[in-house]
């Protein structure tokens, strides 16, 4: 079985316990303005152009059949609009200027390259990340690699939005160890009007995921001028005192390198804002640890 | 502090300790020393060690070298600074130089320092008067020896080539760990002892010299130990405080009892573990925490406060005189359980409180190995320091006895030397380092038919043909090791007549005695006398062999993205106007350090070629040549002198540092790039080969996070993985050092085997750091 992929990430170690390897699944179901990772957004393959790497050879030119690329006295330019997401360019770029994301993928030749480092899942108590995109997203495939990592013997995790079907998500949770939960908004309409999506779905997920006593990290990004309020932060912490199963809470501070990568992707810009520093989400933590017991770190 | 073991709490001096610190730090800031580091210079226009070479002019050559070199020490004042438990300050020159190098007839250049100007012409006769009498032991010999193999009638110097851009041999530094347990159990008296009674009987007249300047030497260490007795006797007359005046007194005491004998307690263990390793160059001390345990462990129970104090002494000395590796943990040979113990703990602990440089400290990992010795690592790390270095017991100890012949026992007792090399302590001269070998630079030879893109003119390898006379990758492959097979050979008996002018030079007088069966074999350290004989050759360029190997075999070769034609002359060209095949090369073909199967194989069998080559060929000491890898700044130096590379690389970039990728190239995480090293025959590589990692600080900001380091490090020691040597540091934090090196004056790195000041790193260096930590 194949899946659309976009990136493998070894040593990571902010996502779930011990060294893990994360695998990034393609496509999301919702639209965040502030989304750190918007080449998950489209389940469709896109390429990435850093302009600084490019050595105006033009052999991107050549291989474009919509005439993206352009080559002009040595300067290239892409036309994104015009992109139908062959990846040939990507292919031929010597430079590495022109980048493919969104391979397709097997379940095994994932699992092969994530066994790599199993030697050091077992001495760390480590494993799998998927994360995205919203790795739930493509449901079927998304099981089955977990499903294979439990059969290999390897801790598994899922950063999920929860914005699945409840037979997805019931289904995966079979072969998931720890999930990482976001709750971004409080409120369905401010939810409705900064994802593009209702929250009813994702709140009634997480409640299953907590009475079937799946483990759970709620995992909070905090935007400056979104949610960096309040009545999100109590919000945040009544999610966590609701539900027994929520054994810590991660404070995500915002960072503007999706933006950068909004630019390269050829993605118009949906909002701008500074990026967290340390001792603000620091401050973000201190005062949601005031209304609740469940643990708050920065993560 | 109530548990040395824990990463929470942290060591600190007592108030007198303290003071003696303090103190400390305020002479070093004023001197300009090697590597920091205060010495002694003899007094003003003496010249002790000249005159007595001029004294002694009918004797033989060792008796009269043996003579100035106590001569030395002897007529260097002794001093004795505030507050201190130990004494031994400072040390004088000349005997150094004479410790590390081929000999005193390479140091002319000491002619030049002011005190002896105006006798220069004298001292210059008397120099060259003082060769050893048999044999015209100069590096010359060597050159000689080159201009015969490699010289040609229309440029009889050709061999300089290979010199500046293949390799370097037969200048070493000389690194060993003497075999402080013996001067534990037997003292300077019994290894006096040991002279005589092999001196009883003794008809060869080399070998009755040899033991006659280990007498001359061992005498004069008594009687330089009597004079330390003598200083702090008057420190004690002239201090009015009575307190100080008793603890002065004592440290008398402690030194007239170890001037013949053995010590009877930790203070004259430690005291008499610092006086030795003073006279040794401030050399390597081995498993400093092993010998000196037996004593600390009674010496603890009797009086905490003055066991610390004494073990704080020992590393202020350490620092203070640059001592360079010394060795903890590990399992105890007897019983094979960990050897980790209070002590090293503590050692640990206080380098940690000095958040210094020197000595610098490695410990020795293994499945039994207490796991707060590598959380203590991982904890020093996070709070910007370099040392201490890991190795693993599963890697090293099956190597030297598989591969080398070394007893188990010996082998389990291994310890670290010099930068990075390794060795059985007490019983080994590994020659540390007999040479360095480019291996870079026999592949530019192989793809240009023979010769050094650099110099033209003369063909220094075999006629094998250019990159385009090839016509399958193994026909290129064959034609490598051809050469790899040619100059090894050359190498390695180069490297041998390096090593006899060493042994004709006597230049290990200090050691010998105290190296296991130099005094049975009446034979000088260098001249095969201690029980392991192994030879050393420094290793570089793989990585960048591996990845351009690679190139070509899938670039050129498999899927003929480039010609032969074209990779030969963007090559030439240094890839002026050929930067797309150069982009081609960088992203097309993987990289070593990376965890890919292609080109790590390509790795391994580049090195195995090497390494399985070398020890086809024995020192003259006695053992085959291995393997090693922990170049210091090698890896630039030999980048400046190698042509542009199929990897990409262009015309002067740095090689790989040590056994690692080339900088910026490994972009897999940490795992992968241990997974790549751990990968290579290091079996063969028992010289020692260095991975040096480069951490992002904040992957060690919490205690969670350090957790993963640990076991990440754990993982790789376990799994084939020998060193590991690791620099934290924050990559904007290094850019602003380069910059405003004033705001930066603490912060650590490693190169190569060195933990050092980033700020006294030259640029490129520099650039190099920076790059290897941007991957």
């Amino acid at each position: 079985m194949q899946g659309t992929v976009f990136n493998i990430q070894r040593f990571s170690i902010h996502d779930g316990p011990g060294i893990r390897t994360n695998v990034f699944l393609k496509g999301c179901p919702l639209n965040c303005l502030w989304c750190h990772n918007p080449e998950g957004l489209s389940n469709k393959p896109q390429v990435k152009y850093s302009p600084l790497k490019c050595i105006g050879c033009g052999d991107c030119v050549k291989v474009c059949e919509p005439k993206g690329h352009q080559l002009r006295d040595g300067v290239h330019t892409l036309d994104f609009s015009k992109c139908i997401g062959c990846l040939e360019c990507a292919r031929i770029c010597p430079a590495g200027a022109m980048e493919s994301y969104g391979e397709a993928k097997s379940v095994e030749d994932i699992i092969a390259e994530v066994m790599r480092d199993a030697a050091y899942y077992k001495t760390s108590g480590g494993g799998l990340t998927l994360s995205g995109g919203e790795p739930l997203y493509q449901g079927e495939f998304a099981v089955e690699i977990l499903k294979a990592a439990k059969e290999k013997g390897i801790h598994t995790a899922v950063e999920t939005c929860g914005m699945v079907s409840e037979d997805v998500i019931r289904a995966a949770a079979e072969y998931v160890d720890l999930f990482l939960y976001d709750y971004k908004i409080t409120g369905e309409e401010k939810h409705k009007e900064m994802t593009g999506a209702s929250q009813k779905q994702i709140l009634s997920n997480l409640s299953m995921l907590d009475s079937m006593g799946c483990e759970i990290i709620l995992r909070c990004p905090i935007i400056p001028g979104i949610n960096d309020d309040d009545n999100h932060y109590h919000g945040i912490a009544d999610i966590a005192n609701k539900y027994k199963n929520i054994k810590e809470i991660n404070i995500m501070p915002y960072h503007t390198l999706g933006n950068s990568k909004r630019e390269k992707l050829g993605m118009d810009i949906k909002y701008e804002t500074h990026s967290m520093k340390m001792t603000e989400a620091e401050a973000v933590r201190d005062i949601i640890q005031q209304y609740t017991s469940t643990p708050v770190r920065v993560s | 502090m109530i548990d040395y073991r824990s990463t929470e709490e942290k060591f600190e001096y007592s108030p007198l300790m303290e003071k003696v610190y303090a103190d400390f730090l305020k002479r070093k800031k004023n001197n300009r020393t090697r590597e920091g580091v205060e010495t002694g210079n003899e007094p003003d226009g003496k010249t002790p060690f000249f005159d007595v070479f001029i004294e002694c002019r009918g004797e033989p050559y060792p008796i009269k070298l043996a003579k100035a070199i106590v001569r030395s020490w002897l007529v260097t004042e002794p001093t004795m600074h505030d507050g201190e438990v130990l004494v031994g300050f400072p040390r004088p020159t000349r005997p150094i130089h004479e410790h590390f190098h081929i000999g005193i007839v390479r140091e002319r250049h000491i002619l030049k320092d002011p005190a002896y100007i105006d006798r220069f012409d004298e001292l210059n006769a008397l120099m060259t008067e003082m060769r050893p009498e048999f044999h015209p032991a100069e590096v010359t010999v060597i050159e000689g020896e080159m201009e015969k193999r490699f010289g040609t009638k229309e440029n009889p110097k050709a061999y300089e080539y290979t010199w500046s851009e293949l390799w370097s041999l037969g200048g070493y530094q000389g690194h060993t760990v003497p075999n402080y347990d013996i001067l534990m159990t037997q003292g300077i008296g019994g290894v006096h002892k040991r002279v005589l009674e092999r001196l009883e009987g003794e008809t060869e007249e080399k070998k009755i010299i040899m033991l006659n300047a280990c007498r001359i030497i061992l005498e004069g260490l008594r009687d330089w130990i009597l004079l330390q007795a003598e200083c702090a006797d008057k420190k004690a007359d002239k201090e009015s405080d009575e307190k100080l005046k008793a603890q002065y007194r004592r440290a008398a005491e402690n030194c007239r009892g170890i001037a013949f004998d053995a010590p009877a307690n930790y203070y004259q263990a430690a005291q008499l573990t610092f006086f030795y390793n003073l006279w040794d160059a401030n050399d390597c001390t081995g498993r400093t925490d092993q010998y000196l345990y037996p004593f600390f462990k009674e010496a603890i129970k009797e009086d905490k406060q003055f066991a610390e104090d004494v073990t704080a002494s020992l590393m202020m000395k350490f620092y203070e005189h640059g001592v360079h590796n010394i060795t903890v943990g590990g399992i105890i040979p007897e019983t094979g359980e960990d050897a980790a113990n209070d002590l090293t703990f503590l050692m640990l602990q206080i380098l940690r409180r000095n958040h210094a440089t020197h000595p610098r400290m490695s410990i020795r990992v293994n499945e039994k190995s207490d796991p707060r010795m590598l959380a203590l690592a991982v904890q020093m790390w996070s709070e910007g320091m370099s040392d201490p270095t890991v190795a693993s017991d599963s890697t090293i100890i099956p190597a030297f006895i598989n591969n080398y012949g070394v007893e188990p026992k010996d082998a389990m007792n291994y310890s670290l030397l010099g930068c990075q090399e390794l060795e059985i302590p007490g019983k080994s001269n590994f020659g540390c380092e007999d040479g360095v070998f480019n291996l870079a630079k026999v592949l530019e030879y192989t793809l240009n038919d023979g010769y050094s893109r650099f110099h033209p003119d003369v063909r220094l390898a075999l006629p094998t043909g250019k990159i385009t006379d090839y016509e399958t990758f193994e026909e290129l492959w064959e034609a490598y090791d051809k050469n790899i097979k040619f100059f090894t050979k050359h190498f390695c008996e180069l490297c041998d007549i390096g090593q006899q002018v060493r042994a004709i030079n006597y230049a290990k007088l200090v050691k010998t005695p105290f190296t296991e069966a130099c005094i049975e074999k009446g034979l000088n350290l260098d001249d095969g006398g201690a029980v392991y004989n192994y030879g050393c050759v420094e290793t570089a360029g793989a990585s960048v062999v591996a990845d351009s190997l690679t190139a070509i075999k899938k670039l050129v070769f498999e899927e003929k993205l480039i010609s032969k034609e074209t990779l030969d002359a963007a090559l030439s060209a240094n890839f002026e106007g050929y930067e797309k095949e150069r982009q081609l090369l960088l992203n097309r073909s993987p990289k070593f350090g990376n965890d890919d199967p292609e080109v790590d194989e390509m790795a391994h069998r580049v090195l195995h070629s090497f390494w399985s080559e070398c020890k086809k060929y024995k020192s003259i000491r006695g053992q085959e040549y291995s393997g090693a890898c922990s170049l210091l700044s090698g890896g630039i130096y030999y980048g400046d002198h190698t042509w542009a590379t199929p990897d990409g690389r262009k015309t002067g970039e740095p090689l790989g540092n040590s056994i690692g990728p080339r900088p910026g190239m490994d972009k897999n995480g940490v795992t992968a790039m241990l997974n790549s090293v751990g990968k290579l025959p290091l079996d063969l590589g028992v010289g020692g080969t260095t991975c040096n990692v480069t951490i992002p600080s904040n992957l060690l900001s919490t205690p969670e996070l350090r957790q993963n380091i640990v076991d990440a490090f754990n993982t790789f020691l376990a799994n084939g993985g020998q060193l590991a040597q690791i620099t934290a540091a924050n990559i904007d934090d290094l850019i602003d050092a380069k910059e405003h090196p004033e705001n930066h004056p603490d912060l650590i790195i490693r190169i190569g085997g060195f933990s050092i000041k980033f700020v006294e790193l030259a640029e490129d260096e520099q650039d190099e750091v920076i790059s290897r930590y941007s991957a």
